[in-house]
C-alpha cells in the first residue's frame, strides 16, 4: 500500500461520461457567467442555488502521512489517524470555478451565492484541498528523502490524482476571493467562521505543496508549475 | 458557443453585447442548467420555461 493510493468519489453511481459530459456543461457556463450581464442572468435565473450542492463534491485521498508527517503503516487500520483526507472532485473544482466567475466584481451573483450558501462551502473546500494536497507533499517528501525505497506510490500514481488537491484549493480561492472582494456582507460571514485562520493555514499549506512538488513532483510538479 | 474566446486573449467587456447576445446566452445558461446537476423534476420544468427570479426560488429552496 503506498501513501497516495487512490481516490474515490462521492459520485461513484455516476458514469465517466455523465461526469465528462457535466465537466464540459460547467466550462461552457463559467465561459458565460465571466461577462457581467450573464452571470446577473445566471444569479436571477437561480443557476448558483442549483450548482452550490457541487460546490461541495469531495473525493477520497488516501495518504499514507498523517497530519504531522508520521508513516502510517496500513491506510484501512489508520483511517482514523488519518489517512483518508477529503479534496475537492473535478465537478466540485469546475463549479467552483463558475462561482468565482459569476461573483467577481458582481453584486448582484455575489449576494445571490452568499444566499446559496457559498463561504462556509468555499471555506471548507479551500481547508480541504490546501490540507490533502500539504499531506501528498509529505509524503511525496518523504519517498524522495527514502530514494523511493518506502514506497512507489506516489510516483507510479496519476500526476492528475496529485495536482488534484491543489487545483481544488486554486479555484476555491478564486471564488473566495471573489465573494470577498467588496462583499461585507461574505466577509463578515467569512470572519465569524473563523475564515482568516482558514486562509493563513491554506496559504502557508499550499506553499509548502508547491515548493515541494516543484522540486520532487516530476510529472505532477510539471504540471502544476503551468 | 457564441462570443469571443477570451482565453485567446480577447476582451471579454460588456460593452459591445447586443441583447440577441445576451438572450442567447441566458438561453444556453437555461439549457446546460436544466441538466446539471439534475435539478428535480418540477425545477427543470420550471426553467425550461423561462421561470426565474422569486417564483422559480420557491421552487428550489
Amino acid at each position: 500500500m503506498g501513501m497516495a493510493a487512490g481516490l474515490e468519489s462521492d459520485s461513484d453511481s455516476d458514469s465517466e461520461s455523465i461526469v465528462e459530459t457535466r465537466l464540459a456543461a460547467l466550462e461552457s457556463l463559467e465561459f458565460l457567467v465571466s461577462k457581467r450581464h450573464n452571470a446577473d442572468d445566471f444569479a436571477r435565473m437561480g443557476g448558483l442555488v442549483l450548482i452550490a450542492p457541487l460546490w461541495n463534491d469531495t473525493v477520497t485521498v488516501k495518504v499514507m502521512v498523517g497530519a504531522d508527517g508520521e508513516l502510517l503503516a496500513d491506510a484501512d487500520a489508520d483511517a482514523e489517524a488519518g489517512a483518508l483526507v477529503r479534496a475537492s472532485s473535478d465537478l466540485a473544482i469546475a463549479s467552483l470555478w463558475v462561482l468565482g466567475s459569476a461573483a467577481k466584481y458582481n453584486p448582484v451573483a455575489a449576494e445571490a451565492a452568499l444566499e446559496a450558501g457559498a463561504v462556509p462551502l468555499v471555506l471548507r473546500a479551500l481547508e480541504a484541498n490546501t490540507e490533502a494536497a500539504r499531506r501528498l507533499a509529505m509524503a511525496m517528501e518523504i519517498e524522495a528523502s527514502s530514494g523511493g525505497s518506502t514506497t512507489a506510490q506516489v510516483q507510479e500514481h496519476d500526476a492528475y490524482d496529485l495536482i488534484r488537491p491543489a487545483r481544488g484549493a486554486a479555484k476555491a480561492l478564486y471564488a473566495l476571493g471573489a465573494l470577498l472582494r467588496g462583499g461585507e456582507p461574505a466577509q463578515e460571514q467569512a470572519r465569524g467562521l473563523g475564515g482568516g485562520a482558514v486562509l493563513v493555514r491554506s496559504l502557508a499549506g499550499a506553499g509548502y505543496a508547491m515548493r515541494t512538488f516543484e522540486k520532487h513532483g516530476g510529472a505532477a510538479g510539471a504540471k502544476l508549475g503551468r | 458557443m457564441q462570443g469571443r474566446d477570451y482565453r485567446n486573449g480577447d476582451a471579454h467587456e460588456d460593452g459591445d453585447v447586443s441583447v440577441a447576445d445576451t438572450a442567447e446566452a441566458a438561453a444556453e445558461m437555461r439549457r446546460i442548467l436544466v441538466g446539471l446537476p439534475q435539478p428535480e423534476p418540477d425545477v427543470a420544468a420550471a426553467l425550461a420555461d423561462g421561470v426565474e427570479g422569486p417564483e422559480l426560488d420557491a421552487l428550489i429552496r
